[in-house]
């Protein structure tokens, strides 16, 4: 009984790939010019953009027929370097018929002057090449077609980095163009150990995915994984390197992103000279460096163009906003509802009168205001940025202080929030603000329900969330736990570079000296 | 399995929600529904009660800061109250006043002569140790006359018990003690050890830091004062001060500023007889100079001030020591503290009558003055 249902599942294989292979038959190349066309009028044929263009190859009169997407490749190129010099009458190397050369290499060593030419015999093949940007080029008599690389794709001027401004620091950030930012990564980095492996991930809209990493530097069993981890991404499409994120996460769950994006260069080189891999996708301006630290999220680039003690000032005073933005609210309520014995006494008194005739528990009261600023951050995020800005100032000044006159909340309310909004924009990374601005509202909530205890509470649990947390096998809170001392000069405070002459031990790299 | 998993999980969720919900807020206050207490009073009143001052607070409405100048409000409200003991007094005063008593932030206790004569001041402040709101650092003073009246004052944004608090934190004079706090008086009662807090005397609203209260360290009761003069004398044996100036005995005025005092108490025991001698070191100014005869300038008229001062001195601590020792039989400076310090073993066996003893030991003094510092008005002749 068993046996029998092998042989029959083997039968059913069988027939599989004999359809398999009829259909790839019928993939191929005719070599007959008109009998192709219109194979490729079928395929491709409905779209208004796609041009074809008959012609007749030289002085051998062949007939041939270019096809282009209209707008995707460069014009001047297909006018000056294709049509040219096919249809060009003049050859003059080969006036001896015997010694003229067979028609493919006619075509590919003396009439194209296109850098990028491949071969291929599948209709398949040709009609997705060209519908991404490349020129087919059929010629009667042959089961080849040319596939001509002159895509010009729309591209902006390299601009600063918008989500990461610095007032030191290269003026250059990544754009759209997966090539322009390899290129820019090369420019930013010269060394050939820069490598650029790229990948094609997507299963409906082809994308280019370009992983980059410093050979001999980067751990090979990082690179693996992650290369792993790109080929598992299954999706039909990926508008922006976000999606990548998402798909290769470690901990989708966690309110953490595991997975640092950024818009500039030299903060992606940075990244690969200590070990760490890159990830560029074509489409979007941000690339992606993993494994990440949570430390890294509350570094700027500044901190190491600037001179070691501002560097390190800054960089404390960075922890200290964080804790502010994460913990501000809710220490306000836990002192003013709970433990109004651990304020001073003139300012419980202060407290007190500033409160008195607010008709909300100070909860409620710190709810209205974070989210109404919350509120107005987005809008003006949203809007226009004239407009976003006078938004800002319409929204934090007026509505303030007609809050506060109006008796619905405290004075001392608005200070705190508005140090805490303050606060949470020194992040220098936008996706760690919004998972600190969340993890505010819950610690918010728990310190209304258990006073001080609650945020302790709600500290330790976040301690031994980020412990356990791993990005692409690095401890998330590495190098303090593990601990590591040498690590530890990059940490909290930014050693003078002189100091620094070993990348971080915990990325496990192949070279860890930095000559 | 599946539907297990589940219930599991809703069981689980109904516990974690109910962890938050039933034990949630257990402690939860609003800060403004709380009367912040700044000082207390207690005062004996007829047929054995006391009675009890509480000063609250009252929070300036309108934003703090803002409205303080123009209002006349008063910042305050002294909440009296009589009963058998502190804690029915408590309760009575909230059916009268809205929201709950708050002593975190109480800052000083009077305690009425009247009543720290009769009544043991253990049992008197006892809840004062009980309570986990009020600290240790409250400060202790005894008034003269009624303890309440110490807590009134005239000028509407003054809160009396503030300001008592921080004249004696600040404590510029030689003619006010190191002020005691409850804590500290705690460690003076349950060692049976004489000791000395701060009096108050009010009038007309004015309240002052005026001499001192002694307390007897077996029976817990007030049994005299010091006068500021012996406060001064009090201050020069144990040191404890910082500033305040002393009069050369001169007919026009000529006064001796203290910048810096130290003083130390030296036991001595020889073939089993305890005697002690104090030795004080002081430098300082002459801060005020009425043109006698004196010519600072000259080292000679200096020496002679400073012997001056030194008599002074002498003068003020055998006087304080007199009335320690004859009038009060009390120690009231420390000096059994250092006798335990440095003879342990003798200590244990004379601290039991340690009072009685003091009133017979032998104490001398040696005093040195240093004036560093005579201003600029004269000159050096020849």
């Amino acid at each position: 009984m068993k046996r029998r249902r092998k042989l029959l599942r083997n039968e059913e294989q069988q027939i599989e790939s004999n359809e398999e292979t009829i259909l790839s038959c019928s993939d191929e190349l005719s070599g007959d010019l008109s009998i192709d066309l219109g194979f490729i009028h079928q395929e491709i044929g409905q779209n208004s953009d796609v041009h074809v263009r008959e012609l007749r190859i030289g002085p051998r009169n062949i007939k041939a027929a270019i096809i282009f997407i209209d707008g995707l490749c460069d014009l001047g190129q297909i006018n000056n370097n294709i049509l040219s010099s096919l249809m060009s009458v003049e050859d003059h190397e080969c006036r001896d018929n015997e010694l003229q050369p067979p028609l493919k290499e006619l075509i590919t060593a003396h009439k194209l002057s296109v850098g990028k030419v491949t071969e291929t015999t599948s209709i398949k093949t040709l009609t997705t090449d060209i519908m991404i940007g490349y020129v087919g080029l059929l010629v009667d008599g042959m089961c080849e077609a040319f596939l001509l690389d002159v895509a010009q794709a729309k591209t902006r001027n390299i601009e600063e980095a918008q989500s990461e401004p610095l007032v030191r620091g290269p003026r250059v950030g990544f754009v759209e163009n997966l090539s322009d930012n390899t290129a820019l990564l090369r420019n930013h980095g010269k060394t050939q150990d820069l490598t650029i492996a790229r990948f094609q991930v997507g299963s409906r809209i082809k994308k280019d995915l370009a992983v980059v990493y410093i050979k001999g530097i980067v751990n090979p069993e990082l690179l693996e994984e992650v290369k792993q981890r790109i080929q598992k991404i299954n999706i039909d499409d990926l508008p922006e390197s976000g999606y990548v994120e998402q798909l290769i996460e470690d901990n989708q769950y966690s309110p953490f992103p595991q997975i640092q994006n950024t818009e500039r260069p030299d903060r992606v080189m940075s990244a690969l000279l200590e070990g760490r891999v890159g990830i560029l996708l074509d489409g979007t301006p941000f690339a992606l460096i993993a494994p990440v630290t949570f430390n890294m999220f509350l570094q700027s680039p500044e901190d190491y163009y600037e001179r070691w003690i501002p560097g390190t000032l800054i960089r404390m005073l960075r922890y200290l906003a964080t804790f502010i933005a994460l913990f501000g609210p809710s220490l306000y309520i836990a002192f003013s509802s709970f433990h109004q014995g651990l304020i001073p006494t003139k300012l419980a008194i202060s407290i007190a009168s500033s409160r008195e005739g607010v008709p909300f528990p100070p909860l409620i009261e710190a709810l209205i205001m974070e989210v109404s600023i919350e509120i107005l951050r987005e809008a003006g995020l949203r809007l226009p940025k004239p407009v976003g800005q006078s938004l800002g100032i319409v929204g934090g000044l007026i509505v303030g202080e007609a809050a506060v006159q109006a008796g619905i909340v405290s004075p001392i309310m608005v200070i705190v929030v508005a140090v805490t909004a303050i606060s949470s924009f020194t992040l220098p990374q936008y996706s760690i603000g919004i998972t600190i601005r969340f993890l505010r509202f819950v610690v918010m909530l728990l310190s209304a329900i258990y006073g001080l205890y609650g945020v302790v509470l709600f500290f330790l649990l976040l301690c031994s969330h980020l412990v356990k947390l791993k990005s692409f096998h690095v401890p998330y809170l590495s190098p303090a736990v593990p601990y590591q001392l040498n690590d530890l000069k990059d940490f909290l405070i930014r050693a003078p570079l002189s100091m620094m002459k070993r990348r971080p031990k915990f990325m496990h790299t192949q070279d860890d000296k930095r000559k | 399995m599946k539907k297990t998993s589940r219930k599991t999980f809703t069981l689980g969720m109904v516990f974690c929600i109910n962890a938050i919900l039933l034990t949630g807020c257990w402690s939860y206050i609003s800060i403004e529904d709380v009367n912040f207490v700044a000082g207390a009073a207690i005062d004996a009143e007829k047929e054995g009660k006391i009675r009890s001052t509480l000063q609250y607070i009252i929070p300036q409405t309108g934003g703090g800061g803002q409205s303080m100048g123009s209002t006349t409000q008063q910042a305050y409200i002294n909440v009296k109250e009589t009963g058998e003991a502190l804690e029915p007094i408590g309760w009575e005063t909230t059916l009268k006043r809205e929201g709950s008593i708050f002593g975190a932030h109480e800052k000083i206790v009077v305690i009425g002569d009247k009543l720290a004569r009769k009544t043991n001041l253990e049992q008197l402040v006892d809840l004062y140790y009980r309570d986990i709101d009020i600290r240790g650092s409250t400060l202790v003073f005894v008034s003269k006359g009624k303890a309440s009246s110490t807590l009134e004052s005239k000028e509407p944004n003054v809160i009396p018990s503030f300001r008592i608090s921080e004249i004696a934190n600040q404590q510029l004079s030689t003619r006010m003690i190191k002020p005691t706090t409850l804590i500290q008086v705690l460690g003076y009662m349950e060692s049976d050890s004489s000791f000395v807090v701060q009096r108050l005397s009010s009038e007309n609203g004015d309240t002052q830091l005026d001499g001192a209260a002694v307390f007897k360290g077996k029976t817990k009761k007030l049994i005299g004062f010091f006068t500021k003069k012996e406060v001064e004398g009090l201050n020069l044996i144990t040191g404890d001060s910082k500033s305040g100036s002393i009069r050369a005995k001169t007919k026009q005025p000529v006064y001796y500023q203290i910048e810096g005092l130290k003083s130390k108490i030296i036991p001595h025991v020889k073939s089993g007889q305890i005697s002690f001698q104090v030795q004080v070191n002081t430098d300082g100014r002459i801060a005020e100079d009425w043109k006698t005869p004196l010519n600072l300038f000259e080292n000679s008229d200096l020496k002679k001030v400073e012997k001056d001062i030194q008599q002074q001195i002498e003068k003020s601590i055998s006087h304080t020591l007199d009335k320690m020792q004859n009038d009060l039989g009390v120690d009231a400076g420390g000096f059994g503290n250092q006798l335990r310090i440095q003879h342990p073993r003798l200590w244990e066996s004379v601290k039991k009558d340690w009072d009685s003893q003091f009133r017979t030991v032998p104490i001398t003094t040696k005093v040195e003055v240093k004036i560093s510092d005579y201003g600029m008005i004269g000159e050096k002749k020849g």
